[in-house]
């Protein structure tokens, strides 16, 4: 079989950000020369010498960089002086990932990334801009083993409200603040200066506007939260909408995004755990986001490893019994004791005794600015005060559970309540940690490290140190040897 | 189940590191400040407490407290004084096993043991040098039962 190259533009994308700066300069003097190509040649010339040689350097290292899709696997051979040709089997391959750029369509270009259990923790294994064909023959060849045929294929897409409500969650206002930083730099980058400080002084306009009273300072940081948030929540929508999840065989594929549209294929014997993540809010209401742990799933550039975006109870578990029968929710048969009830409460409700102490002094010492003490006073509690709520709903929260080879946890994460469940075999290792504190009521800490590229860990706070060491150690020894074919 | 000890070397290691420690700090009160002023027992009494707590409670708690056992099945590493952890892998998630010579090996003939699986490690400190080297021949992938 013969070697491919990569799509010729790789070339552009190799070398572009040497020559961009250069090639506006270059373009504005031939604006400016009046259409005499001597003149613009006479003043241009060197500039022009160096772009042609970065091209030609990007043109040799796209010539030397190839790939082979072979029946059992994919081989990759790179390099000019250093030459370098790896293979990675099928089998070893937990995700192919190809990502459909828009304007990379006309030239059906698209991005693919390989992914295995190895390799480094940020970066996949193997990436490249491919012809759209020959990522789609990547796409089938590593899937094909995985279908065997024996199964129905099962489907899930969800609503877009729940796109909305996972968008609610995972949107944060610093992700839409470097966008917009981002796109305003870049903008005046390409466009000049004065281009730059007119979005920047109509912006701060537009903030002393809308200030309502409040100092111009304080408006300006609070919408620039508010439309950082908002940025951040209008890109994930568009980034999960047509979210849709196709099971077959021991195939799983994920398709999303409309304006860049991805395509992500699991070796569902790759999944490492399966996660639900809710906030305090998605709790009350009911919410479950359903999250997997493969490697490559979730590694592009601002993607998560999202199973189901949203959804309540009962469509969550029917889902999840249809897509992944093999990784079920085991119910908790340890809990943390009532006696411990202080150790989750104790820290935030110190926390905030110390505020209201502080507030109390503050106003003591400077009675003339007793207003803003009090406003930032009660800023402070807010968030405080939500955390101890958290803490309350973490205890009856918190537990652990094992049966048929799947153990399931539950525990909070600063402001997050995640139930993971793993199968045994995909538990690295267990670390009982007990402080002097809690050796007095013979409880402890479990800290479960799961298989993964770099360190994953997961702690259960609190729970009775006898009942977990029960539970839990008799399956770390006798975990049965990881079978793929299972 | 039978825990082992680590090698008794791991006290005299970290008495001496202690020892120099206190001992480098101390130095700056004795050179920048006047002697047997009140800033000069100020600075030199802290770590001078601090020292002696780590000498005669601190180190031999610590090595009291840390054990081992491997197994056919398992390994279990523990170890802490004020937070004691015990870390458990199983045997059949070991990836490799590396035995480490560190500067002192020589001198005091210990070793370290660094069990490494996917996504974890345990390390186990000061092992006198022929137990390290028999661990990491048990250890070895292939070898369990």
């Amino acid at each position: 079989m013969e070697y491919k190259k990569a799509h010729p533009v790789n070339i552009v994308e190799s070398t572009s950000r040497f020559y961009i700066l250069l090639l506006l300069p270059i373009l504005r003097g031939l604006l400016f020369s009046g259409g005499n190509l001597y003149i613009w040649l006479k003043g241009a010339w060197f500039d022009i010498l160096i772009i042609a040689a970065i091209i030609l350097l990007g043109y040799i290292r796209w010539y030397f960089n190839m790939f082979r899709i072979d029946e059992d696997g994919l081989t990759i051979f790179r390099g000019i002086f250093l030459i370098k040709k790896e293979f990675i089997q099928y089998d070893r391959i937990a995700s192919v990932a190809v990502e459909y750029p828009f304007y990379l369509k006309p030239l059906r270009a698209v991005r693919v990334q390989v992914d295995t259990d190895a390799g480094r923790k940020r970066r996949a294994d193997f990436s490249m801009t491919m012809r759209r064909r020959d990522a789609e023959e990547l796409l089938e060849k590593s899937k094909a083993r995985l279908i065997t045929g024996d199964q129905m294929t099962k489907s899930y897409s969800p609503k877009l409200f729940y796109i909305g409500v996972l968008s609610l969650i995972s949107s944060n206002s610093f992700t839409g603040v470097i966008f917009a930083s981002t796109l305003i730099s870049q903008s005046g980058r390409l466009l000049g200066k004065e281009f730059e400080d007119l979005i920047m002084n109509n912006l701060t306009r537009l903030a002393e506007f809308l200030a309502l009273g409040l100092p111009p300072a304080a408006a300006i940081i609070a919408y620039l939260l508010i439309g950082g948030w908002l940025i951040s929540f209008i890109i994930n929508i568009v980034r999960h909408k047509d979210f849709t999840v196709t099971r077959r065989d021991s195939s799983l594929l994920v398709e999303a995004g409309i304006i860049t549209p991805r395509k992500i294929s699991i070796d569902v014997n790759q999944i490492n755990l399966v996660e639900i993540h809710q906030t305090l809010t998605t709790k009350i209401l009911g919410f479950y986001s359903v999250f997997i742990h493969c490697t490559g799933y979730g590694k592009q550039k601002n993607t998560i490893s999202v199973l189901i975006p949203a959804a309540e109870k009962h469509e969550a578990t029917r889902n999840l019994e249809l897509l992944l029968p093999e990784i079920p929710f085991v119910k908790k048969s340890i809990k943390p004791k009532l006696r411990n009830l202080s150790r989750f409460i104790l820290v935030p409700s110190v926390l905030i005794a110390s505020v209201v102490v502080a507030i109390w002094l503050c106003n003591r010492l400077f009675p003339s600015w007793g207003g803003l003490i009090l406003f930032l006073g009660i800023m402070l509690e807010i968030p405080l005060v939500w955390y101890l709520l958290v803490r309350i709903f973490s205890f009856t929260h918190t537990g652990a559970g094992v049966r048929d080879g799947i153990f399931t946890i539950h525990y909070t994460k600063r402001f997050l309540f995640n139930r993971v469940s793993i199968p045994v075999e995909k538990v690295s290792k267990v670390v009982f940690s007990q402080t002097l504190f809690q050796r007095t009521t013979n409880c402890c800490d479990v800290i479960v490290y799961t298989y993964s590229e770099g360190t994953k860990k997961h702690v259960v706070q609190n729970l009775n140190y006898t009942e977990a060491s029960t539970l839990l150690l008799p399956q770390i020894g006798e975990a049965p040897v990881y079978d793929k074919e299972k | 189940m039978k825990y082992c000890k680590v090698s008794r070397k791991k006290i005299l290691v970290e008495e001496l590191a202690a020892l120099l420690l206190w001992f480098v700090i101390s130095i700056f009160p004795f050179i920048y400040i006047d002697t047997f002023s009140f800033w000069w027992w100020a600075v030199l009494l802290p770590p001078l407490v601090l020292y002696l707590g780590a000498a005669l409670f601190y180190i031999p708690a610590a090595y009291r407290n840390t054990c081992y056992l491997i197994n056919t099945s398992k390994v279990i590493y523990q170890r802490g004084v004020i937070i004691r952890r015990q870390q458990i892998m199983a045997r059949k998630r070991i990836v490799y096993v590396t035995l480490m010579r560190t500067p002192l090996t020589p001198l005091f003939h210990t070793a370290d043991v660094i069990v490494r699986a996917t996504g974890a490690t345990i390390v186990i400190k000061y092992l006198d040098l022929n137990r390290a080297k028999e661990i990491v021949r048990f250890l070895a992938p292939g070898n369990e039962l």
